[in-house]
């Protein structure tokens, strides 16, 4: 029974990665295990380089390799916490603690275990943005009280929302978006790797698409594959449009255009209830959307309405308001108006 | 001006009005403390006079009073020093000798806070006291059961209208305060049993009005509140932004409330740059609400509830006549309407994120759209059982993710077949673990052991796909030898545990059981 989805198929080894100054960085760290801080936007492979080098530096992996998904634990409720399976044998019995005494919790318990093999373990504390600053205030005590036995490394996509003293507990290694062409590489090597029939326009297409998210890219390739049998241009355009909501979409701006508010609101309800959206990533497929929609004074426009729109919904309290705002500023008469 | 509820508080056990079971009951427990030595939990709806009992209780028996006022901080040690000194020893003004009577407020909340271990402490010093303890509560069985076995209790029952008029009565006339019977009839009936409201209401009517009549006491009530409804019609089709504004005081809705009552029924009349313009209010309304979450300044509310009642007239341009069936928000109805589909959506995603490393958003916004377009309709089926046997999935997560029907035998079908793969899996991936054992142990012997040869093999960690890609015939040389290598391995394990099987099953279960332990490197 293997892994039915390339990403995890394919995880790149340090070696493979897009990124050739974390490549370099991280090769370093397998012999000199420090504490790291891997950051970047959404995709790039964070999580994927502090799997291989965890691989790399550890004989025994799956017991020296800690994962803890910090996001998983400050976006949810208690309850929620207890009962996911990841963390449920460490927190039997405690549900009375607060959050943050369960992270703490868990994270000390997993922090105090012997190394398996080797010695010392790492633990990856993921999607570390989301870490409130009084638990991050524990977190370095625990970083230093476990030094010896244990290397931490913190992923993030905001490293800014790490408090100073974290930060100079850990290097920074930067994983940027891959280029088009680290990405056009990645998935040529998957391809070959799969047997897959391919041309260099489809991987092409496909890169472009991701837009510099490796994570993105291969399972846009897998899905096209998946699909149409081969990832050429035509079948990934095919199939990446329904992935994408691109026709809900382009419903939902042709019906604010129309001054059909009602209707456009409508689908922009399907995308943040049914399809889970966020109200940043509604912006995103708008503005894709839009790229392909409008140009000239039009565009530069609608850019800046999403820009002030974005600011209102970091500000406000729901993202509906303010995203059914922007479809009402696309109805106006003579286009959308901006306040600067 | 004083509160009156404070003003005519009872000062003596028998001006307790309405329960006078209870109050008998309570009254005998004081008596008779010395002998039985236990706490008393008064229990009952707010507002019937526990609180009250217990300070005129106190008074009557020359007793002095030691409160903790349970709602603001019930830490172990708190309890601890001021229940527990009360109730051991004397307190400096009243004396060493004297009785205390120590009255513990909401002490159903201990309960709520156990996580200071509130609940147990109580118990403790109820226990351990030397003093007459007494518990008040709204909710009796809310404590825990051992506070409530330690102690004595008494109910409070909500206090009968018969009993609130002469009350009200008693306060009009050393008030000074003319009224009409019906009046006080009216205040009795509409606050149902709880007497301090009742008396609230009353202060409340008498600022107003010198003679109190039965219809002010309707009139007021109707006042209260304006209905959203009637609302609505006014701030979006006919008021002016200061009629809106004063009407909007009378709502008896949050500003939060409000502001998502308007924003979704005011499209139904505005359209085109009129609600462009509204909508420019409504944001600044919720950015206002943004501002009261971050610093928890509850007068900024004011700012959103302008922006919402005087911008929405502001930015009116049309006349909007007839009549608009006006309807409750309706995406917080979407949400509450698909709150199972939206959970069972984030079971899958976490299912997902598990495997990936993800976090459960991640999996839901970027994986699961892929994984739903891949096999959708269930189609191709391999493809499907492989990812159905992997997540975990059940029938009905099948049926979210691919969009097939629950019921239908290709989903029914796919998921049996994936729990029997998912059972030869574990006993193989057991397997694996015995033999990896094995070779481990003679690895001391053998240092050139296959498992050397696996961990490093390639140099790139792709060991594992060796398995994967000689099984969809794209097999490379290289992994074909990794494949033959293990398969070896394997077979000295199987032999040892006596097993007989031919050597192609072998070298095939070698294959898939490679590939499980590799991906669990990474893992």
């Amino acid at each position: 029974m293997d892994a039915p989805l390339w990403t995890d198929r394919h995880a790149p080894t340090l070696a493979d990665l897009p990124q050739e100054d974390a490549r370099e960085y991280l090769q370093h760290a397998v012999d000199d295990p420090i504490n790291l801080v891997l950051y970047g936007p959404a995709g790039v492979g964070k999580t994927a380089a502090a799997r291989a080098l965890a691989r790399e530096s550890h004989a025994d992996p799956e017991n020296d390799l800690v994962e803890i998904n910090v996001a998983d634990f400050f976006d949810r409720t208690k309850k929620e916490i207890t009962n996911d399976p990841r963390f449920a044998s460490f927190l039997r019995g405690k549900s009375h603690l607060s959050k943050r005494d369960m992270i703490n919790h868990v994270l000390k318990e997993s922090a105090s275990y012997q190394p398996v093999s080797g010695h010392y373990k790492t633990v990856v504390l993921d999607n570390a943005e989301a870490v409130r600053i009084d638990f991050q205030q524990a977190l370095r005590r625990v970083m230093e009280q476990y030094h010896e036995a244990t290397q931490f490394v913190v992923t993030t996509r905001q490293p800014t929302k790490l408090i100073p003293p974290i930060r100079s507990r850990c290097f920074p290694v930067s994983m940027p978006a891959a280029s088009h062409g680290a990405l056009v590489d990645v998935l040529e090597r998957v391809c070959e790797r799969e047997g897959v029939e391919y041309d260099a326009d489809g991987l092409e297409y496909v890169a472009g698409f991701a837009d510099g998210d490796v994570r993105e890219a291969v399972l846009a390739a897998q899905t096209t594959y998946e699909g149409e049998g081969e990832v050429s241009m035509q079948a990934a355009y095919e199939t990446l449009g329904d992935v994408a909501h691109e026709e809900q979409v382009q419903e939902m701006l042709d019906a604010a255009e129309a001054g059909e508010f009602m209707d456009a609101r409508g689908v922009l309800d399907d995308l943040l209830v049914d399809e889970g959206y966020e109200g940043g990533e509604v912006l995103e497929v708008v503005l894709d959307e839009a790229r392909s929609r409008y140009d000239g004074d039009r565009l530069a426009t609608l850019y800046e309405l999403a820009g002030q729109i974005d600011l209102d919904m970091t500000e406000g309290s729901s993202d509906r308001v303010h995203l059914s705002h922007m479809l009402a500023e696309l109805g106006r008469e003579d286009g959308p108006r901006v306040d600067t | 001006m004083t509160d009156w509820t404070e003003k005519y508080r009872p000062t003596t056990l028998s001006a307790v009005r309405g329960n006078d079971k209870a109050r008998d009951a309570f009254e005998k427990w004081a008596r008779t403390w010395d002998e039985h030595r236990e706490a008393v939990i008064l229990h009952g709806s707010p507002g019937v006079g526990k609180t009250s009992a217990a300070h005129a209780l106190a008074n009557d028996m020359g007793w002095g009073v030691m409160e903790l006022n349970a709602s603001d901080s019930r830490t172990a040690d708190v309890v601890e020093k001021v229940a527990g000194e009360a109730a051991k020893s004397g307190t400096l003004t009243e004396g060493g000798a004297g009785r205390r009577l120590v009255v513990l407020d909401e002490a159903d909340n201990f309960h709520g806070n156990a996580d200071y271990g509130g609940s147990r402490e109580v118990t403790r010093v109820v226990k351990d006291a030397n003093q007459p303890i007494v518990l008040i509560a709204n909710e009796f069985y809310d404590m825990s059961n051992g506070l409530r076995n330690a102690c004595q209790d008494v109910e409070f029952r909500d206090v009968s209208k018969r009993s609130i008029v002469p009350v009200l009565r008693d306060i009009c006339r050393q008030e000074g305060i003319e009224y009409e019977d019906a009046a006080l009839d009216a205040i009795a009936e509409e606050t149902s049993g709880d007497l301090r409201s009742a008396v609230n209401d009353l202060q409340a009517l008498a600022e107003q009005t010198a003679v109190l009549t039965a219809e002010d006491v309707v009139t007021s009530e109707r006042d209260r509140t304006e209905g959203i409804f009637d609302f609505l019609d006014d701030v979006i089709k006919h008021a002016d932004a200061e009629t809106a504004l004063k009407q909007s005081y009378d709502v008896d809705e949050t500003p939060d409330e409000l502001l998502n009552w308007v924003e979704d029924n005011v499209p139904k009349d505005y359209y085109g740059d009129e609600l462009a313009d509204a909508y420019e209010f409504l944001s600044n309304a919720d950015r206002w609400l943004g501002r009261v979450r971050a610093t928890q300044n509850y007068s900024y509310w004011r700012y959103a509830g302008d922006n919402v009642a005087a911008g929405i007239p502001a930015a009116r341009q049309h006349d909007h006549g007839g009549w608009t069936r006006y309807g409750p928000p309706s995406y917080w109805s979407k949400l509450g309407r698909t709150k199972g589909k939206r959970k069972q959506r984030d079971a899958i995603a976490r299912k997902i994120a598990e495997r990936s490393g993800t976090s459960i958003g991640t999996a839901r916004r970027r994986i699961l759209p892929y994984l739903s377009t891949m096999i959708h309709h269930c189609k191709p089926r391999e493809l499907t059982l492989a990812i159905a046997a992997t997540y975990e999935f059940d029938a009905s997560d099948l049926a979210y993710v691919t969009g097939s029907g629950e019921s239908t035998n290709k989903v029914q079908s796919i998921v049996e077949d994936a729990e029997e793969r998912r059972e030869q899996a574990a006993v193989e991936h057991s397997g694996g673990a015995f033999a990896g054992g094995r070779a481990s142990d003679s690895d001391a012997d053998e240092p050139d052991g296959s498992e050397g040869s696996d961990g490093d093999g390639g140099g790139d960690g792709q060991a594992t796909l060796g398995a994967v890609a000689s099984e969809e015939a794209a097999g490379e040389e290289s992994m074909g030898e990794e494949a033959d290598a293990t398969a070896a391995d394997d077979a000295d394990g199987d032999d040892a545990e006596g097993e007989t099987q031919d050597v192609d099953d072998r070298a095939a279960d070698a294959e898939e059981d490679d590939g499980q332990s590799g991906l669990a490197d990474f893992l």
